[in-house]
Parts: C-alpha cells; structure tokens; sequence
C-alpha cells in the first residue's frame, strides 16, 4: 500500500486510476471511449469531451465518441484535417487551447451553438501518426493547467491504444478481403503458357496495394502486369481496384504497353493524385515468341532459361502518378520455349543497408528453372521463417509453346 | 530512433540531414520535415541529404516525389544530395534518380 501525503499527489494518482483502471479493457470499444469521455469530464469539471478519429481517406475528422455533447456524433460531424481547432491538433500533432470558441478557432458549429467559453485538445497517436483527436470544452471560462493537458494525454493514449487495436483487426480484415478478390489465387488460364501467382500479406505494416493481372486480349496478345500502390491499408487497396480495372480498360485499346502506361498514368494524375504507383506491364506476342515489357518505377522481372537466370533490361521510366510529360518506353525481348518471366514486389527484394541492385541480381541467381509454381515457391521461400514487414507479390509466366 | 532528421538553414538555402530508415513508419516525419521547409518562404532551394539513409521505401520516395511536385510548383529548387550507393540504386530503379537529383525538370 503507498501512503501519499501530498494531496496534489494524491489527486493525480486518483486521477491516473480512473483512466488506465483495468476493469475498461473489458468494456467493447464503444462503451470503453464514452466511460473515459465520462471519466475525464468529471476529474476536469468540464462539460463536454469527445474524440474525433481520423477517417481511412486521411483528410478528416470524424466524431466517434462523445460525452456531454452527443450532437456531434448524431450529426455525424467530420471536420477536414488542418481546419479548425481539431483539424490543428490532428495536422500539427500539438495540444492546443484556445480561449474563446468563434467561427475563427473551431469548425464545428455544435460546439460556437452551445457557448463554449474555452476548449482544450490532445493528439491521439499511433506510433508517430496521428489517429485521431481528443477534446474536452467548458461553458464556464477557466484555466486549463499543464497538469489538465498530461491528463488528457493519458486519456488520449488509452483510447489510441483501444481504437487502433479493434481499427487494425477490422480494417486488415476488410483490405484482405477486397485484395483476395482482386487477386485471384488461380489465374485465368491461356494454353501453352505456364502461369503462377503467390500473394503474402505483409506483417508490420499490413495489407497494402500490391496487384498482379494476367488477361488474353482480343488480338491474341497476352497481357501480364504486377504493380504496387504505395501506402498500405483499405486506401490503397481501393485505389489498386480502380488502377487495376483501368489498366485493363486500356490493354483492350493498345498492344503497345509503353502506350497503356502512358494513359494509365494520365488517369491516375487526374484521379488519384498523391497515390505513386509503381507497375510493369508486359504484352506477350500471340505466338509467344517476344515479349514487349514497359516499367513505371517498377523492379525488373527476371527470365528463368534453361542455361540460366538473369535480369530482363527494362528501362525505368517514373511511377504512375509522379511526374506530368513523362516519355515511355517499351522494350522487346525474345522468349525462348520453357522460359519463364517473373514479376514480383520490391517487398522481395528490400533489405537494409543493401543495393536493391543486389538484392535483385541475388534473387535471380536463386531461382530453379521448373514450373511456375515452383518458381513462385522459391521466390517466397527467399523470405525465410519471418513473416516480411511489407506486402509480397510474385507472378511467374512459363512459356511451354 | 528510427530515423534522425536535422535541418540546417543558410540564408535562402536549406539542407535537410537524414539518418537512418525512411519506411511506412517514419514517412509522415521525413515528409513534415520537408514541407516545414517549403513552408519558409524565403527559401529558394531545399537540398535532402540522404547520405547517412539505411532504409528507402516506397513510402519514402512517394513522400520525395510529392513534395517536388509541391517545390516545383513555388518555384523552390528541391533536390537530393549526397545519396550513398543503396539509395542512388533504389531511386534510379524507381525511375525517380533524375528528376529528385537534379538532371531532369520536368513539368510536373
């Protein structure tokens, strides 16, 4: 038993108590935010306290819980990040007071309606990254002290601890999902080609926008494309379902696949601008003979033969969605009968402090000239016992006529 | 630490120091670090220096790319300087190298 004398001490202990308090973790996620909301209000005489929590698009708030003021989770009220008294704390990742509540310092009209005099908010954060935003605000004028922000910090953090545990089993749950019908385990089968595709969810940091694609055009060409959205979770994933389509909307206007990247990335300047998309996008010829492999930032496929393995010499033009007035490029290789091409993610081929370059030419070297399956087995065996951090894809085409 | 960022203004000139990963976890980071500087309107050019970098993903190079596009836009010159071999490899691989380094200017 600890015997504390100073009752300020006191205080705080009963304070720390009342949030990190065990019994919550039983609570559903719901229930357990409104019993810290509730909590908080009563240890800071306060009259209101609500979290908002960034919504899967990155760009606003949205109220989740509130206590004292339910209105703004009826109205279900969102408030873009970087506008507002909210919006502030969530872009600079600083607590933040402010003295009088105006159409000057808050967005939301919830909280000038019901004559707020002063407000106080915290960050809530996930690692680094801003998740979400907790405030609490008083009708009568008053001081918050450092001691009334450590305590919102504290509160901040249980609800961060408790809303990133259920976002990431449900969000994860649901991009699997979405990517598994994406991204068929059995690919669409053409005669004479040998074709294999392994996907592997990363383990740190989640599903992301990892794709691969195998179609025969009306030509008799056959188009083959791996790509990776950059960012991870839902997001990216829905992003990778919008590319993914139209690429496949423009390998039906072209056989040239420089030409499909180029209006690819037109698109995604247009519509999904922010979102680098890395993607190598190959035409087999209708008699299987060459290949035309065009590159948009993307890592170079191998070719498995016979007397050895090595890297396809593609040229790297930039990602989708970087640059405007970008030249592509699309180079022809001869393909040999029981060759086989392998496109894969760079989350193979990333490790710390070594060149890519190296990593690549090593993957290379260890790949078996064997079915498609197998080489897409050896691929991903590469990444040993430990689950890698990022999202893996390989995709191997094996020429048999 | 993850990732060291440190920031070293010289009149109108500003050069970014990073050390160690730039991946999903410390992107929002390197990416504040350069839009705090093109934030300072007298600075006309943003110099990254990526020697000591161990780790660059495709979150960190997404973050590069978009924060040119923004630098080119205000007319700042942002480019990178003093990449070790690991990350000049990953950059010119991405098809990035000569646009971030300063060989390219492109309209975006």
């Amino acid at each position: 038993v600890i015997h504390i004398r100073d009752k300020s001490a006191a205080a705080t202990l009963r304070r720390i108590r009342a949030v990190t308090d065990a019994a919550l973790s039983s609570l559903d996620l719901d229930a357990l935010l409104v019993e810290l909301l509730e909590r908080t209000r009563e240890l800071l005489s306060v009259d209101t306290a609500a979290i908002l929590l960034v919504d899967p698009t990155g760009q606003d708030l949205v109220a989740t819980a509130a206590s004292g003021l339910e209105e703004e989770i009826r109205l279900g009220l969102r408030v873009p990040i970087g506008h507002g008294f909210t919006g502030r704390i969530a872009a600079t990742g600083n607590a933040i007071t402010i003295d009088h509540v105006d159409t000057d310092t808050v967005a939301s009209h919830t909280l000038i309606d019901k004559k707020l005099a002063v407000m106080a908010g915290v960050p809530m954060f996930d690692g680094r990254r801003v998740i979400g935003v907790l405030h609490v605000g008083s009708l009568a004028p008053r001081l918050f002290t450092a001691d009334d922000l450590d305590l919102l910090r504290l509160v901040a953090d249980r609800a961060a601890m408790a809303t990133q545990a259920r976002l990431s089993s449900t969000e994860r749950a649901a991009t699997l999902a979405l990517q598994r019908s994406l991204l068929p385990a059995r690919l669409h089968e053409i005669p004479g080609l040998d074709v294999a595709a392994r996907y592997v969810p990363g383990a740190e940091i989640g599903v992301g926008g990892d794709w691969y694609d195998l179609f025969d055009l009306p030509s008799g060409h056959v188009g083959v494309v791996i790509g990776d959205v950059a960012g991870n979770g839902l997001q990216a994933a829905v992003v990778m379902g919008r590319i993914r389509s139209a690429l496949r909307a423009y390998a039906l206007e072209t056989d040239d696949p420089a030409d499909v990247l180029a209006r690819l990335d037109r698109k995604v300047q247009r519509f999904e601008s922010g979102a680098m998309t890395t993607a190598c996008y190959a035409v087999i010829a209708p008699d299987h003979r060459t290949i035309a492999v065009s590159s948009a930032g993307h890592p170079p496929p191998l070719r498995v033969t016979a007397s050895g393995s090595w890297v396809l010499r593609v040229r790297p033009d930039p990602p989708l969605g970087a640059f405007s007035e970008v030249t592509r490029v699309a180079t022809v290789f001869e393909v040999g009968r029981g060759d086989a091409l392998v496109f894969y993610t760079d989350g193979l081929v990333e490790q710390r402090d070594r060149s890519i370059v190296d990593c690549i030419d090593e993957l290379a070297r260890t790949l078996p000239h064997e079915s498609a399956e197998r080489i897409c087995g050896q691929a991903i065996a590469r990444l040993g016992q430990q689950q890698a951090s990022d999202d893996v894809a390989v995709l191997t085409v094996r020429v048999d006529r | 630490v993850a990732l060291t960022i440190s920031t070293d203004v010289d009149g109108a000139l500003v050069v970014i120091h990073a050390a160690g990963d730039i991946d999903y976890s410390t992107a929002d980071a390197w990416e504040h670090a350069i839009t705090a500087a093109l934030g300072d309107t007298t600075a006309s050019a943003v110099l990254l220096d990526l020697n000591a970098v161990t780790v660059l993903d495709s979150t960190g190079i997404s973050a590069l790319v978009r924060q040119q596009r923004r630098a080119r836009a205000a007319d700042v010159d942002l480019r990178v300087i003093r990449a070790n071999t690991a990350v000049r490899h990953v950059l010119e691989l991405t098809g990035v190298w000569d646009y971030l380094s300063g060989m390219t200017r492109s309209n975006g």
